[in-house]
């Protein structure tokens, strides 16, 4: 009285981030957006291997042709700034940083969240009670506090900068990460493997960390639009990188230039850093609903 | 009939902390003292209210759950178990260096053959042995795993075959047996109705071929239709593999027509057992009584006295003093209120804990 299966001629499954992702290529202002991400990568790639000239333009000095108006010279459309630079390509090279910033700090933010959240949520016990009160402190102190002293202490490097933002940024993932492991300790599954006779290690990256990754890659996402701001900040209190074209430091610059009636830097880095936020932030929302589980059935 | 599995005193208390400090206040007695024998080839059932304790009765049982005291002895002689508990009983008429010299002993041989004492390397590697089917279809398969890698996991964790092929063919196997077409076994367990995927849940606890089933409500969450059908399977497998189980269920017709011996729970204590047909027709328990009276009976005809239980299963935080059944009991006596009643055997293989029998023979 065996129940049949009906045989058909599809035998391979579809895994739950296979569905997700076809669930988010169906939505096409996130398709929209992502396209919009994927051209500014292709920017800052064109950027780095000097296509079109657009280093040496951001770079070289030309005192001929300083304080062009924007939109008034097709060879450059966002016109020069006072050492005659051309202000496209600046805000060119600024999208390198910008990606770069975001990517290197998330990675190295989410080990730290993943080793920090997983264990505490997994074991609790004291080292729960240790981890809470070092995210405790770390909250408690403002963010840019940490961030400004650190780049006091170690410099204005970009990798001092990227750590900056991950010490800052790992302990809301932390939470939620210990959040879910809590919850994710006692449910059957993680209870069947362990009848089945497996070790931590195993439960933890093979049954519950998978179960949630959505949160990892979604935080990941928007962790650029978190950095870019902090960016922003730091370059106008005068603490970014040193050397390199910025968002940050175009708009530091814009600041004083506005006054002589140039708003060169300031269009274009505000467009740059508007178009890249707004495509970022409905990527990511739409990733997140597409990722979250709950919602697994709405294809 | 030799037993598989004995259980002794078996208790499981969850603190409950409080304030700051996370000091203990108090604790749930989700297991107080149940004592339990299963023999080989048999099924048992274990009923009870929601909120009585079973699913961590059997959870503790499978070693899931740290025990707060008690022993397990699994597939051990007789003579070993019997060694063990005449130590433990010793060690209490004794004192000073006797009783330590005692106690070190009694130590090394529970963590030799007790599984609640068993080091945790030691204890994964037994675990082959006692498997468990879950309750909820839905939510003991893991959704991101294929369902060939979720009943394939027990033979990876215990490196059960040598090359992928041999893999492979053991897990289509096992999946021909419990009734899954084979060629699903790269599919997701979203794919599946909840009486497959309990079937796939039954698959990979078959994988590492134990010699006990803990079946966790294996069929409330299913419909009557596919109750059947699964009930069926796993009477076929018991016969199969050679299986024994312990049947957790609240549904006391499903019991009756699984199971060979019955143990009735109540607020974390086992207060009555015997085999299916005495417990059937001879009830003794008053909480027995009220349970069984409530089964429908399909025949619309049949007068039938209804034992209606007032008011709600007590806290287990803090159970009432004497029996924890006398507040609902409807033959309650003053003995009830004061003193909890010993467990008294009046019929030979039929035990329940219950002051109405005092005078029968005392066996714990």
């Amino acid at each position: 009285m065996l129940e049949k299966t009906v045989s058909t001629s599809y035998r391979e499954g579809k895994s739950p981030f296979t569905l997700s992702m076809l669930r988010l290529w169906r939505n096409r202002l996130a398709m929209a957006a992502l396209l919009v991400v994927i051209l500014y990568i292709l920017l800052a790639l064109m950027g780095e291997l000097n296509i079109f000239h657009i280093k040496d333009m951001a770079s070289n000095n030309n005192f001929d042709l300083r304080y062009m108006k924007p939109f008034t010279h097709i060879e450059h459309l966002f016109g020069t700034d006072n050492f005659g630079r051309d202000v496209l390509s600046r805000a060119i090279m600024g999208t390198k940083i910008s990606l770069f910033l975001g990517f290197v700090s998330g990675l190295l933010m989410i080990p730290i969240a993943i080793f920090f959240g997983s264990l505490s949520g997994y074991y609790s016990g004291w080292f729960d009670d240790v981890a809470m009160y070092i995210m405790s402190v770390i909250v408690a102190i403002p963010g840019m506090l940490i961030i400004l002293s650190l780049i006091q202490v170690a410099g204005r490097s970009f990798f001092i900068i990227a750590f900056a933002f991950a010490v800052t940024g790992w302990v809301g993932l932390a939470r939620v990460i210990r959040g879910s492991f809590m919850q994710a300790k006692e449910f059957e599954y993680v209870l069947a493997a362990k009848n089945l006779g497996a070790g931590d290690f195993r439960i933890i990256f093979r049954h519950i960390l998978p179960n949630v990754f959505h949160f990892i890659i979604v935080r990941f996402v928007l962790n650029f639009v978190g950095v870019i701001k902090s960016e922003v900040f730091l370059a106008y209190v005068g603490l970014s990188i040193i050397g390199v074209p910025t968002w940050g430091t175009m708009l530091d610059d814009s600041k004083l230039e506005l006054m002589s009636g140039n708003w060169q830097n300031l269009i274009a880095a505000t467009l740059f850093m508007f178009l890249f936020l707004v495509s970022l932030n409905i990527f990511g929302d739409a990733l997140r609903d597409s990722l979250d589980p709950k919602l697994k059935n709405v294809v | 009939m030799s037993n598989l599995v004995e259980i002794y005193n078996l208790k499981k208390y969850f603190p409950i902390k409080a304030g700051i400090l996370r000091k203990t206040v108090g604790y749930i007695k989700a297991v107080d003292d149940i004592s339990l024998k299963i023999s080989k080839g048999k099924t048992v059932g274990l009923v009870g209210e929601s909120g009585c304790g079973k699913t961590t009765a059997g959870r503790t049982i499978t070693a899931l759950y740290k025990p707060t005291g008690g022993e397990m002895f699994f597939d051990t002689s007789p003579e070993d178990i019997e060694h063990v508990l005449n130590l433990k009983k010793e060690i209490e008429t004794l004192s000073g260096a006797e009783q330590s010299e005692k106690r070190r002993e009694l130590h090394t041989l529970r963590k030799r053959m007790d599984m609640y004492s068993l080091p945790k390397k030691e204890l994964n590697k037994r675990r082959k042995e006692f498997q468990m089917v879950f309750q909820d279809p839905y939510g003991s398969l893991n959704p991101r795993i294929p369902v060939g890698d979720i009943i394939g996991e027990g033979l990876d964790i215990h490196h059960l075959y040598k090359t992928k092929k041999e893999r492979k063919e053991i897990i289509q196997d096992l999946m021909a047996k419990t009734g899954i077409d084979p060629s699903y076994i790269n599919r997701y367990s979203h794919e599946f109705s909840g009486g497959q995927r309990q079937r796939i849940g039954i698959a990979r606890a078959l994988s590492l071929n134990p010699k006990l089933l803990v079946l966790d409500e294996p069929v409330s969450a299913l419909d009557v239709s596919i109750q059947v059908q699964i009930l069926d399977l796993l009477e076929k497998l018991q016969s199969d593999f050679d299986l024994t189980y312990l049947f957790i269920a609240h549904d006391l017709s499903v019991v009756e027509y699984f199971c060979q011996d019955v143990a009735v729970m109540y607020l974390g204590k086992i207060v009555e057992k015997a085999p299916r047909d005495k417990l059937y027709k001879d009830k003794l328990h008053p909480y027995t009584q009220a349970l069984i009276s409530a089964v429908p009976i399909p025949d619309p005809n049949t007068k039938r006295q209804r034992i209606i239980l007032e008011g709600d299963v007590p806290s287990p935080v803090s159970p009432p003093k004497g029996c924890y059944f006398h507040p609902r009991c409807n033959q309650c006596m003053d003995i009830c209120k004061v003193e909890e009643p010993p467990v008294f055997e009046p019929k030979e293989g039929h035990s329940v804990q219950c002051w109405l029998y005092k005078g029968s023979k005392i066996v714990g």
